[in-house]
């Protein structure tokens, strides 16, 4: 009776213990952008069933589904397949991904936060939604071009922190890094489409139709260096500038699905983490 | 009476040709200028706001002159971008292309801003704030939809 009753009490944490990895995942999914890219622009699309295109220098990739469905979404994979995925750039059966995902920054996460984000999708219902095939130029169709890519570009890692910064600055940083994965919009790639280490954050400059997008350093000039904490936690809950403008662009759906619904204190952590940036001139070309 | 040399006629000729394309830039340069002043209102007004209801400053009436200034200037946006004034300022060709759309989002945001003033009178700050949001996603999803970002 009592082993029963014990039973009882362990199947109830366990429950608690799921639900509680499941609304954290909820949050960090939230956090990592994923529903912004996975979900299609059509007003009626069906969230994280796949479908946004994401135009590069290098040809359109299509976000896939990343609901659990078991025929055209992830429902058959693994803890370990998917932290590999993220960890690694590497998907079920050995698949190379091109860094259109961007794992270049997503390496640097938890294995907590990614099986709690797992969790989440894996709560969610299914949907059937056949994922559509990049277009790209024929040197770069296959996998092999992706996993070449890996070998000259990508080194996979933890986040391991600065022990000799606060904790705010090093949550920031987790975040602008990894999570939120800023950088794969703020910082300029090189000729391989590589982010420069160097000139995080610098902004990218304009090519062709393409604008570029804000240097997010704190240069006074060609930076937010003028923006005060409180102003830079503002735009990242409203998209409020500090001149009463409201962003627009392919800002406004990362405020509306991401920024804007995280914690005030993920926010003040966001802001410390840029304002303690090298305060970078605008890049002006790809080196 | 000696008839007009060819280059005469060619040059009147000319110059009636260049009259109405020229009238239409200048009309163009002054709705620029006037759409941008708007803007420029509209901005200030949540500006100023965002700084009371935000940043800590002591409200001795700033909040319902700003919210009642911008509910005002509010109703001019559908009127500051007429067919063929141009997209110098931004403007991107979708205005034009999706009136009705373009109709919606500018109600919404009469609608919203009128809404701004009525919480601020009411006096509840929760109120307020997110009739502070509601604005400022209107004004968000306008400028997505609808103007170029600088970047």
């Amino acid at each position: 009776m009592r082993l029963l009753a014990l039973a009882g009490v362990l199947l109830a944490a366990t429950a608690a213990a799921q639900d509680t990895q499941v609304q954290r995942g909820a949050y960090l999914l939230q956090a990592g952008g994923c529903i912004t890219c996975h979900t299609a622009k059509a007003d009626d699309a069906i969230p994280l069933a796949g479908g946004r295109a994401l135009e590069s220098p290098f040809g359109t990739f299509y976000a896939p589904n990343i609901t659990p469905d078991r025929d055209t979404g992830i429902g058959n994979w693994t803890d370990e397949e998917f932290v590999n995925a993220f960890w690694e750039g590497v998907g079920p059966g050995g698949k190379y991904y091109f860094p259109a995902f961007p794992y270049p920054s997503y390496t640097g996460m938890t294995r907590d936060d990614l099986l709690a984000i797992k969790a989440y999708l894996f709560s969610l219902e299914p949907v059937p939604a056949e994922n559509r095939e990049h277009e790209l130029p024929w040197y770069l169709d296959t996998r092999l071009a992706a996993a070449a890519w890996q070998s000259l570009k990508f080194s996979a890692g933890r986040f391991t922190g600065d022990p000799e910064r606060n904790d705010e600055w090093n949550r920031g940083a987790y975040l602008v890094r990894h999570l939120g994965h800023c950088g794969e919009c703020h910082t300029p790639r090189d000729r391989l489409g590589a982010t420069i280490s160097g000139q995080e954050m610098a902004g990218v400059p304009p090519r062709g139709d393409n604008k570029g997008t804000p240097n997010i350093t704190p240069h006074p000039d060609d930076g937010i260096g003028k923006w005060r904490k409180r102003e830079i936690e503002l735009f990242l809950e409203l998209g409020l500038l500090p001149d009463g403008d409201f962003v627009g662009g392919s800002m406004a759906p990362v405020i509306d699905d991401n920024t804007g619904l995280l914690t005030p204190g993920d926010r003040a952590a966001i802001a410390t983490y840029l304002q303690g940036l090298p305060a970078l001139p605008r890049a002006t070309a790809a080196e | 009476m000696r008839a007009a040399p060819r280059f005469v006629i060619l040059l009147i000729a000319a110059a009636v040709l260049a009259i109405p394309a020229h009238a239409d830039d200048a009309d163009a340069e002054i709705w620029h200028k006037y759409r941008e002043g708007v803007m420029d209102v509209l901005k200030g007004h949540i500006s100023a706001m965002s700084v009371v209801l935000f940043e800590g400053l002591e409200d001795t009436g700033h909040l319902q002159s700003h919210a009642d200034g911008l509910a005002e200037a509010a109703t001019e946006v559908g009127k500051i971008f007429p067919a063929g004034s141009g997209d110098d300022t931004g403007a991107l060709p979708a205005i034009w292309e999706q009136p009705d759309k373009f109709a919606a989002a500018v109600t919404e945001f009469e609608d919203s801003s009128r809404s701004l003033s009525e919480a601020i009178a009411s006096g509840d700050r929760r109120s307020m704030a997110a009739a502070f949001k509601r604005t400022g996603d209107s004004c968000k999803g306008c400028h997505e939809s609808f103007r170029a970002e600088e970047y």
